[in-house]
């Protein structure tokens, strides 16, 4: 007996079912079909690690579109083109910059829209572009992740300078500098002590070369029969000479003289802090060659206290320390 | 032929386990210290008053003391027989013995000399003199028995005029304490008294040479 179908009631049957499938797969993916969407080309310097096709592109935080292609750029091998499709009615301007952006730690990247005020000029795409190109800038995290590298390599140099600088051979000299200076700082406390003494003891040195001058000079005139030519010539230059002698020495007098309470205050007043910050800072030295020489040897030590017995008062005996 | 992979995947999980109980079982060997009881704490304090002194007093610069022989530190030396050191069990300074000694100098000779005594913190004040001061000892000596216990002070002083760098006097002073009892309450009293009486010594020294440290007249 031959079964007898409806080929109509098939047909149907298939068209209703692959319309429902249709329609349960367009409900599933939520597409929303009344959507309109704008494509926008977007240019990022160096590296997008982290974003992918289908990446979600925000605005101000809601998700307004997604990343359809990233390819390297075409007429600059160190940018990389992204293609970015946003809904119509996201206000991109003029003034609308687009950011790569990390979410969290976890290195997945996404691309963050700001500005775009409402009121500005619409992005529309220049002459002979195809689509808008949307303003890249760099993200603070992703400078933060270039840099870090450098930072790191210049820590590590500033640590290996900062060795370099407390080396034993170095504290030793920074000793010798500080020992220098104190006795130069003693040395100069008590020299400017007998100043006014040196003083008055120049001012009658000088009054001598004076004297002595006049002589000179008395002498070179008269053209003494004794002296040959060459010998007066001599005598001029001795004359010359002693008198230049005296400008100086003159000049010397009256910069002590204009500067003898500022010398006096210094002397009395400022040398002797000087001098007792000296001695700290020797100490320091000292005690920073000290440490440096222990924590070479052995920084457990420095760090834990060496082994050493300990005296009880109890029974009167030393107990050595555990380590 | 068995393959390590083999014996990894059946016996992966033993060998991970037993791993970590040997990695857990280092850990005693990192100490920071053992878990017996706390040292008791003592202080070095002069047991005077505050000093009042004019404005026309004598400003003197007290100077960090040097330690000598191991006395830096917070622990309490013990000078054994033969030239041994050790430091006293169960106790410490409150402080290190160096600031300890220098604010006791400074608070008894400003109290007992008539002179502003100007310590930690006064290097910018404009000072007559520097005090510098050498601890040689400050330490628990154990006799043969307990009667014999005492402690000992010896502290030598340069009192050194800052405008011309002249050495004015440099006494030493030394005191030694017995020490009743054995425990270490005896024995940091026997301390503070044998400082004190030091600084009566140091007192009435100081009191003789301050003059000299009097700012001169313009």
């Amino acid at each position: 007996m031959e079964t007898r179908a409806s080929h109509i009631l098939v047909g149907a049957f298939v068209l209703a079912f692959l319309s429902g499938l249709i329609a349960f797969a367009i409900w599933i993916a939520k597409v929303d079909l009344d959507a309109e969407y704008q494509d926008y080309d977007i240019y990022f310097d160096g590296t997008v690690s982290g974003l992918y096709k289908r990446s979600i592109v925000y605005y101000l935080g809601i998700p307004v579109g997604d990343v359809r292609d990233i390819r390297v750029a075409e007429n600059d091998s160190s940018k990389v083109h992204v293609l970015v499709r946003l809904r119509d009615e996201v206000p991109v301007t003029e003034t609308t910059t687009a950011r790569l952006e990390f979410q969290g730690l976890t290195g997945v990247a996404y691309i963050e829209l700001k500005g775009g005020a409402s009121g500005g000029t619409p992005l529309t795409p220049k002459e002979g572009r195809e689509r808008a190109v949307i303003p890249s800038e760099a993200s603070p995290l992703m400078e933060f992740y270039e840099s870090a590298p450098n930072l790191i390599n210049e820590a590590i140099l500033a640590i290996q300078q900062v060795q370099k600088l407390l080396s034993d051979e170095n504290l030793q000299k920074v000793g010798t500098i500080l020992d220098n200076a104190d006795q130069v700082a003693a040395n100069l406390a008590a020299g400017t002590q007998g100043l006014d003494r040196l003083m008055s003891d120049v001012r009658g040195v000088m009054a001598q070369i004076g004297e002595t001058t006049q002589k000179l000079n008395q002498l070179a005139d008269s053209g003494h029969k004794l002296l040959s030519e060459d010998a007066a010539l001599l005598i001029t230059e001795a004359v010359k000479a002693v008198n230049a002698a005296e400008t100086t020495l003159n000049r010397i007098d009256g910069l002590v003289d204009a500067n003898e309470e500022n010398i006096t205050q210094f002397v009395a007043g400022s040398l002797p802090e000087v001098t007792r910050m000296i001695v700290d800072l020797r100490r320091t030295a000292r005690s920073l060659s000290r440490l440096v020489t222990r924590i070479e040897r052995n920084p457990g030590e420095v760090l834990f206290g060496p082994a050493e017995s300990k005296y009880d008062l109890k029974t009167r005996k030393e107990e050595e320390k555990k380590k | 032929m068995i393959k390590l992979s083999m014996l990894l995947r059946r016996y992966g999980g033993a060998l991970l386990l037993a791993s970590a109980a040997a990695v857990s079982g280092c850990g005693p060997i990192i100490s920071f210290g053992g878990d017996g009881p706390g040292d008791t704490v003592y202080s070095l304090k002069y047991p005077g008053g505050y000093h009042t002194n004019g404005d026309d007093a004598p400003v003197i610069y007290v100077d960090e003391p040097h330690m000598a022989d191991g006395l830096a530190g917070q622990k309490i030396a013990v000078a054994l027989a033969g030239e041994r050191r050790s430091t006293l069990k169960g106790a410490r300074w409150s402080a290190p013995l160096s600031t300890l000694v220098r604010d006791y100098v400074a608070r008894a000779l400003g109290d007992k000399a008539g002179a502003h005594m100007i310590g930690e913190g006064g290097l910018d004040i404009h000072a007559g003199c520097r005090l510098g001061t050498k601890v040689w000892a400050l330490e628990f000596v154990p006799g043969g028995d307990v009667g014999g216990d005492k402690v000992e002070i010896a502290i030598e002083m340069s009192l050194v005029r800052l405008s011309d760098s002249t050495l004015i006097s440099h006494p030493t002073f030394t005191r030694s304490m017995s020490v009743q009892g054995t425990d270490g309450d005896v024995v940091m009293t026997a301390f503070n008294r044998a400082m004190a009486a030091t600084a009566d010594e140091m007192g009435l020294w100081l009191k003789d040479q301050v003059d000299a440290c009097r700012a001169p007249v313009k």
